[in-house]
């Protein structure tokens, strides 16, 4: 019987730790850790004596829990509101799908596009077009271009996000230094880019005379637009001029560029890996002298030469960003980052300072500069007025959420990193956004399936695409 | 039934929090997530009655079934592969007489299973890379064509089997080390006696001396076959997800990437009863056994 007992008083005991250790552990956690505003703790001068307002975000905050309570006290201090900042660095999706499930109390909420596609039908959203039209800031022209906004309106006329930051768009990142080593131009077609690569595997581009280095390196088939620029086509979905809806990846122009990657796959040129790579992997690759060319972001072409020049300021290590391939009438695409954007929630009960905090985060100078740089004091000092970055802010690569802001008249205090203005200026140029429905996410998983079982020459492009396009018809994701 | 209750109530008052904790936490999502799998479940919004809406689509949803199928064909190999490994693990090691090194060897089986599917990933993907992999290394040393096993739709479920086999064979093997030394010695001693090997010995007396932990042991990994989820969620890319993807990932998948948590909750129930049907098959399997 004492046994019994003994035995349940440990289990009772057992359960209740569990309990306990189950709570979160603020302080403790790591990058998804909700670090509310301690009130008492604000020296703030101006801070709003409304309720504060509460935010749900993937990127924009501090870079660690510290960083992140430091981050919150800065930005209600230059802007006089009250924020709650939840930032939740991994698995956003599963954290923002609980979250407006649970109804947990949210005014803004961060995400991409085709999380909005997909959201948009739940009728969770405040429409924001009066706002927007009311605001001196946000219906300048000069600030956001009127073209954006029209792009985000919906068929009911009624805009219901504000843009999170300038997305940028992905284009070719080559090694400038292995092309004049090597005595090669800036390749234009594919069959250039075909000997780039060859050069790049086989040539000894990085001079340790071992056999390591590959040409091009992808994570799957992001992103493969460039070469599908060739034919004229782009990512995405499209209707035709009879209004059926369409994936230009999955049309049989599309053949040639898969059986392109499979060569190159065939003879070595891609990296094996590009299967299971990850982006970091990518990046990596290209920071290591293995692989000469990745697809990636156009603020990645300054980032790179940063982070190399910033520790060895004699390597020749430089990256550039081209333009894509143009097709037989001279056009070419590439493709505009997925807008990230805030939307409001029709439950929101702090809508005009939510409102406000959109504004003035993401399109005046002080928010940008917080967003951007980061903390005064921490992130960067100002000396003899200009901005000097810390340690700590060069490691910070100038990102709390925004790289390059939306607003068109913004300067940065900063001087741009090495060849990043005309990369942006290609992509300005060049780039295309996706068009998305609430299908779209879906349809490409098919096309990855196929296009990579076609570059690893399990199959060819053409059967790659007949799969394709019988998936996609029996799903109902084109017509 | 009351006498009893008043008679046992302090117990009963002690175990009361973990009955909360298990009411609240497992049966109370149970039958939540039942309801929401009979809505059209909105988030935020309101939510409509679907009845079996849900459960029809699912029998038409070919993604689901081959989902299936790759639970399935996945779980089946890691419970027959894993199970075996197990055994012959427990039944080798018990045969080390030297106590050190049957407790570092116990330590070294064991170790990958304290290890997330997390970090056994990008240890494995690195070991099996088809340019600076080892174990492509080893396979080039032979003179033989590197091989992308994570790319490859006709060997990455043996491939998931191994190392499912790799990390967890340590678990079972320690329960079943457990159970041989409650095996009475005596029996031994009387076969040795008869002249029986070490090996009739193992065969006769060792594992029909395990068969009662065997069927337990069995039925806990049968349950956690069909709900896997972890392996195929970190190992999973997009040349072999039609091989790979299991219903859990699938389910996880509809109901969050995608934002159907109705549809995500109707193919959980059919998982839960699926699992049922197949427990109470082997109970009834094992019954009969015992019968006979």
């Amino acid at each position: 019987m004492k046994i019994k007992k003994l035995s349940a008083l440990l289990i009772c005991l057992l359960v209740l730790t569990s309990i306990t250790g189950c709570g979160k552990d603020k302080e403790s956690m790591g990058n998804d850790a909700h670090i509310r505003n301690e009130v008492n703790d604000i020296d703030a001068e101006e801070v709003d004596n409304t309720e504060p307002v509460k935010i749900l975000s993937a990127i924009t905050g501090g870079k660690d829990p510290d960083e992140h309570v430091l981050w919150q006290k800065e930005i209600e201090r230059v802007l006089g509101i009250k924020v709650d900042i939840t930032k939740i660095a991994n698995e956003y999706v599963t954290k923002l799908t609980a979250t407006l499930a649970s109804g947990d109390d949210m005014d803004i909420v961060y995400m991409n596009s085709g999380q909005f596609e997909k959201l948009f039908k739940t009728g969770l959203f405040e429409p924001l077009t009066e706002y927007i039209e009311n605001s001196p800031i946000l219906s300048d022209p000069d600030v956001v271009d009127s073209k954006e906004w029209e792009r985000i309106r919906r068929e009911d006329g009624e805009i219901y996000a504000v843009f999170n930051k300038y997305e940028g768009g992905r284009m070719p990142l080559i090694r400038r230094d292995w092309l004049e080593k090597l005595g090669l131009k800036e390749p234009s077609t594919l069959d250039e880019y075909y000997e780039v690569f060859k050069a790049f595997t086989h040539n000894d581009p990085d001079g340790n005379n071992k056999n390591d280095t590959y040409g091009l390196t992808l994570k799957a088939i992001y992103d493969i637009q460039p070469f599908m620029s060739a034919y004229g086509l782009f990512d995405g979905e499209a209707q035709d001029e009879n209004g059926k809806w369409y994936i230009p990846w999955a049309t049989e122009e599309a053949v040639p560029v898969y059986d392109w990657l499979a060569k190159l796959y065939e003879e070595g040129l891609l990296d094996p890996n590009f299967a299971t790579n990850t982006s970091s992997a990518c990046r990596e690759m290209i920071l290591s002298n293995r692989a000469g060319m990745f697809v990636y972001w156009d603020n990645w072409v300054g980032l790179f030469n940063s982070k190399v020049r910033s520790k060895e300021p004699d390597n020749p290590f430089e990256i550039i960003g081209l333009p894509p391939i143009l097709d037989e009438n001279g056009n070419g695409v590439l493709t505009s980052g997925q807008d990230g954007l805030w939307v409001m929630l029709k439950t929101s009960k702090n809508k005009d300072q939510a409102f406000r905090f959109l504004e003035s985060a993401f399109y005046t100078k002080e928010g940008i500069i917080i967003n951007t740089l980061g903390i005064e004091g921490h992130d960067y000092n100002i000396e003899n007025g200009k901005y000097v970055l810390t340690e700590t802010g060069e490691q910070h690569a100038m990102d709390h959420g925004i790289v390059v802001p939306k607003t068109l008249n913004y300067e940065s205090p900063m001087p741009q990193p090495l060849n990043y203005e005309e990369a942006r200026d290609i992509v300005i140029k060049y780039g295309k956004s996706e068009i998305l429905r609430d299908t779209t996410k879906d349809a490409k998983e098919i096309i990855k399936k196929h296009a990579i079982q076609a570059i690893l020459g399990v199959v060819n492009g053409e059967k790659a695409v007949e799969d394709m396009q019988k998936e996609l018809k029996a799903k109902k994701f084109i017509d | 039934m009351l006498k009893l209750l008043s008679k046992n109530k302090g117990i009963y008052i002690l175990i009361l929090p973990a009955l909360i904790y298990f009411a609240v936490f497992s049966y109370f999502p149970i039958v939540n997530g039942f309801i929401m799998s009979l809505q059209h479940y909105s988030i935020g919004g309101e939510h409509t009655f679907a009845g079996l809406a849900h459960y029809r689509e699912i029998l038409t949803d070919i993604d689901f079934w081959r989902a299936f199928r790759n639970t399935l064909q996945i779980g089946g190999g890691n419970l027959i592969v894993g199970f075996i490994m197990q055994v012959l693990l427990a039944l080798l090691l018990n045969e080390i007489t030297h106590k050190r090194f049957k407790k570092l060897t116990q330590t070294i089986i064991y170790t990958p299973n304290l290890f997330s599917w997390v970090a056994i990933g990008g240890i494995w993907i690195s070991l099996l890379a088809p340019d600076t992999g080892m174990v492509n290394e080893i396979i080039k040393w032979f003179g033989m064509k590197p091989i992308n096993f994570m790319t490859n739709v006709k060997i990455i479920q043996p491939v998931f089997i191994f190392l499912n086999t790799w990390k967890s064979a340590g678990y079972g093997c320690i329960i079943f080390l457990a159970a041989i030394t409650g095996i009475d010695k005596n029996l031994y001693e009387a076969a040795a006696i008869d002249g029986a090997s070490r090996f009739k010995q193992t065969l006769y007396i060792t594992i029909p001396g395990l068969y009662s932990t065997m069927k337990v042991v069995f039925m806990l990994n049968l349950i956690s076959v069909l709900r896997m989820f972890s392996q195929s969620y970190v190992l999973t890319n997009y040349a072999v997800i039609d091989k790979t993807q299991v219903a859990m990932t699938y389910t996880y998948s509809m109901g969050i990437e995608n934002f159907r948590m109705d549809y995500g909750s109707a193919i959980a129930f059919i998982m839960l009863l699926f699992t049922s049907v197949f427990v109470l098959i082997y109970q009834m399997f094992v019954r009969k056994k015992e019968v006979d």
